[in-house]
């Protein structure tokens, strides 16, 4: 046997050889950066002045006991919180009114994931049109039911709504297919048991439906959230985080302070948290569905 | 003739499934392999084809010692339980892609698929899916896959365990003929003694990584080597009675006649009929003697549950086995 | 009998009917207003009450658009680095997700769960680092730049080996009894399997790549290797002047066409991806 023929052969078969063009991507894009920002947290970095210093804790205790980024911090958990119990819910309801296979359902189904497909700028230039305060159609249309018109985004009081309503508008259509599909996929056995069992609608609803499709709830919480903390584009298009940073977001204020600011170190330690707070909400979330979700 | 020496496999999980296994295969010939479930059979036929590298020993096919040929190099083909047809590919191009990675040429592949589809009678399946076609058919196309590379050796993984009795008994007939026709060795895995017996012209009885028996048909049936083989062949398995020394006797369910042995030299039994089965053409009846022991006794009158017999075996169908349940009478 | 706790037939068909004209308006009006905001007028475009319908059509406003953004310069630039993307992906994930899928090697699962990482890290709470890993690189304005940190997907890689872990063993034995080449396994065994949910995860990518917005502003400072998200910018006034809406919207609508147009094409795919994908 040809010695050299064999151990070509062997690096092409080695699984090594077969990971290690994403590996390295994922060490060089993923990994790499992940620890640059830790460690930029602990350190003065200033790379106009090629001052690179370490500072212990004094990053952390600079965002901590700044204003801004604790607003920003309650924005973006605010911003989080409503996604999760308004968007997930309303997208299971929409997805269980959907869910049939006939031609209004499925027409229906295309229309709403439409807007996932359509880019953040589109939709936030479109959405800023229509929340116009002055000639906005959202205000025509509060004015048709007897409502007061809002200053929408102008205003520090609605800004950060009228961001979480454009955001759910968005992602509805997704999330509402994802649950459409984990529906389809539960045996009509199921229900048919459960019909024979003389179980009410509520009872299949709470007994089959919801159990069996927890692993999908769980997926969708935990995407909420990750889109909620990294939300940059609505931020930067329609509100610039403002008024008064009533509108900022994580996303925005680490690119604002890091990149326009260049308090690199500070913006790296308000990185670091937010990763460290994903990582926690990650690891509860996988908690949770390793205990509640129902696989077959 | 496959040839396997001192053969050691474990897997990287510790576990050590045969070790100073020998085996030899004669060529041409039709060989079983036969045995409960994880008792290595498996695992014998994927070293022989490289599907597994063995830890210690070697694998010869055809006088070369092919322990570290890759497993399309080794002149085997294998047709799995599951077919494992390429289910995104036509059956034509199930059959080819073997074949042009074989480096054949066009016309040599036309060729051949049309040879292989009528030896398998699936010529006007040519274009169809796997997906398309049931059970039969596609073991059909796995055995034409198998024939089309015309190697030495095919290897089997019970072909034929996911298709309904009649199917199987017809495909059996088919396996032999084509068999004939090829002059291969086929190396067969079952752990149905029926269809080990139908098919082989060797079996190997398996278990727990080691040989138990390796014999012609009849021999394995008619002249057991140990309690094992003798339990695990023939339907029922023979009868065992351990006596008070360790040693045990055995006879064949079919060999009991009922009645009073009138001075024979015999193995006397009295006992009852706990259960009756109709087999059609005989009953099968499950026997408590007078002793407590339990055996299966075939006979073609009917009795009823719960009559008292005398029975008796004669002595030349009477086998005895040591402590250790291997035979010495 | 099993409406006997629901309200009865037609209160049900009308309820029915209310939620469908809901879903369809909230979710088709928008997109309605932008296309049609896009044929209005200047004066027309701040007219309270809207209208519905232009009084008068101005198509014009698609050239304007088109040349104020300089529409083919980043329409170039998105199809490339779209496709680019599609493609590295391709080239990585696919034989990655075969090795976790079938194969068996020493650090499998430590090596898994790093590769996983940045499912759970967004990618945009470490761009800060990327940025400066660019500059060092020379990589910012460069199409390389935007390309290379998405050739790799931590949810391309975990779908495939869900999927890839569904194909029998046996059949990637039938083929290397076949003496069927690795690379070959992964090109004519493995992807063809996968193909629907390789197709669905590559309109993933499609779908975000094409509408990337953030990382392009970031990898970029000039219009060199700029994509269209970006382009929209150029039709913003940079201080607070007065903005031409249907511009605005024209420049959507064109910079929504492509992806719109796969998205009809691509309808039922995605639809059976997720089926399909979903394990049966």
């Amino acid at each position: 046997m040809n010695i050299s023929r064999r151990t070509g052969k062997a690096a092409i078969r080695s699984p090594y050889t077969l990971i290690l063009p994403a590996f390295a991507l994922c060490l060089i894009f993923s990994v790499l950066p992940a620890s640059m920002s830790i460690r930029d947290s602990f350190y003065n970095v200033d790379y106009v002045n090629e001052v690179d210093e370490f500072v212990g804790l004094a990053n952390y205790r600079s965002i901590f006991t700044d204003d801004v980024f604790l607003k920003v911090f309650k924005n973006t958990v605010i911003f989080m919180f409503c996604t999760v119990v308004i968007s997930v819910p309303l997208a299971m309801a929409v997805a269980m009114f959907l869910n049939k296979n006939r031609f209004i359902h499925n027409l229906t189904q295309s229309i709403i994931f439409t807007p996932h497909i359509v880019s953040f700028v589109a939709v936030a230039t479109l959405w800023m049109f229509m929340m116009d305060p002055r000639s906005g159609v959202l205000n025509y249309i509060l004015g048709l039911f007897g409502l007061p018109p809002l200053r929408w985004l102008m205003d520090s009081s609605t800004s950060l709504m009228s961001l979480i309503i454009v955001a759910a508008w968005k992602t509805m259509g997704f999330n509402a297919l994802i649950v459409i599909a984990a529906l389809q996929k539960i045996p009509a056995e199921l229900y048919e048991s459960a019909r024979l069992d003389r179980s009410s609608p509520l009872g299949i609803f709470f007994n089959i439906t919801l159990p069996m499709i927890s692993p999908v709830f769980v997926f969708l919480v935990t995407t909420s959230v990750i889109s909620a903390f990294s939300t940059f584009d609505l931020v930067k298009f329609m509100t610039a985080g403002g008024p008064r940073n009533s509108s900022n977001l994580m996303v925005y204020w680490i690119y604002r302070t890091g990149f326009l600011h260049f308090q690199v170190g500070k913006a790296m330690a308000g990185a670091v948290v937010l990763m460290l707070f994903l990582v926690v909400v990650s690891a509860l979330n996988f908690m949770l569905m390793n205990k509640r979700a129902h696989y077959q | 003739m496959i040839s396997i020496r001192n053969l050691k496999k474990t897997y990287p999980n510790g576990f050590t499934v045969m070790e100073n296994f020998n085996l030899e295969i004669e060529s041409g010939s039709f060989t079983v392999l036969l045995g409960p479930s994880g008792c290595g059979k498996t695992t014998l036929i994927r070293l022989i084809s490289g599907l597994e590298s063995c830890t210690e020993g070697a694998v010869w096919i055809a006088g070369n010692d092919v322990t570290h040929y890759e497993p399309g190099e080794r002149g085997v083909a294998v047709v799995f339980q599951n077919y494992a047809l390429y289910p995104h590919m036509t059956v034509e191009k199930n059959i080819s892609f073997g074949l042009r990675n074989f480096g054949y040429k066009k016309d040599e592949i036309k060729r051949i698929l049309a040879e292989v589809l009528d030896l398998v009678g699936l010529s006007e399946h040519a274009g169809k899916k796997p997906s398309s076609l049931s059970g039969g058919q596609k073991q059909r196309v796995a055995l034409a896959r198998a024939i089309s590379k015309s190697p030495d050796v095919f290897l089997m993984d019970e072909p034929l365990s996911n298709l309904d009795a009649r199917l199987r008994a017809q495909m059996r007939g088919e396996l032999i003929r084509i068999h004939r026709k090829l002059g291969a060795t086929f190396v067969y895995i079952t752990h149905d003694q029926a269809e080990a017996m139908s098919l082989g012209d060797y079996i190997a009885v398996m278990d727990n990584g080691r040989i138990m028996q390796y014999g012609t048909s009849e021999d394995v049936y008619g002249n057991p080597a140990n309690v094992f083989t003798a339990r695990f062949i023939g339907d029922p398995g023979m009868n065992i009675l351990s006596r008070k020394d360790g040693t045990s006797l055995g006879f064949r369910g079919q060999k009991v006649c009922i009645g009073r042995p009138e001075g024979l030299d015999c193995l006397f039994i009295r006992g009852a009929v706990s259960t009756r089965e109709h087999l059609g053409d005989a009953y099968s009846y499950k026997m408590t003697a007078s002793d407590g022991a339990r055996f299966e006794m075939r006979s073609p009158e009917r009795l009823e549950e719960g009559a008292l017999l005398d029975m008796f075996v004669m002595k030349s169908d009477l086998y005895a086995f040591d402590e250790k349940g291997t035979r010495i009478a | 009998m099993r409406n006997r706790s629901f309200p009865s037939g037609a209160i049900r068909a009308t309820l029915r009917a209310a939620g469908f004209a809901a879903l369809i308006l909230v979710f088709v009006f928008p997109l309605y207003f932008m296309a049609s905001t896009s044929f209005k007028g200047t004066r027309e475009v701040n007219i309270t009450p809207p209208t519905l319908v232009p009084s008068e059509f101005h198509p014009e406003n698609y050239a304007m658009a088109w040349n104020r953004m300089n529409f083919a310069h980043y329409l170039r630039n998105s199809l490339l680095s779209t496709f680019l993307t599609i493609a590295g992906q391709l080239l990585t994930c696919v034989p990655c997700a075969y090795a976790f899928a079938k194969k068996q090697f020493r650090f499998k699962k430590p090596l898994y769960m790093l590769l996983l990482f940045d499912l759970i890290v967004p990618a945009q709470a470490i761009f800060l680092p990327i940025y400066i890993l660019e500059s060092g690189f020379g990589w910012i304005n460069t199409m390389r730049g935007l390309v290379a940190p998405f050739c790799y997907s931590a949810f391309t890689i975990f779908s495939l080996v869900q999927y890839f872990k569904t194909i029998p063993d046996e059949i990637l034995d039938a083929a290397r009894l076949d003496k069927c080449s690795e690379v070959r396994m992964i090109t004519h065994i493995m992807a063809p399997m996968a193909s629907p949910i390789i197709i669905t995860t590559m309109i993933f990518t499609f779908v975000y790549k094409w509408n990337d917005y953030f990382w392009t502003s970031i990898l970029t400072t000039n219009e060199t290797a700029r994509t269209l998200p970006l382009a929209i910018q150029n039709l913003m006034p940079v201080d607070h002047g007065a903005r031409e809406w249907q511009i605005i919207m024209a420049g959507n609508v064109m910079a929504l066409i492509p992806m719109l147009g796969a998205y009809i094409l691509a309808n039922k795919i995605i639809k059976k991806g997720f089926i399909y994908g979903s394990g049966k």
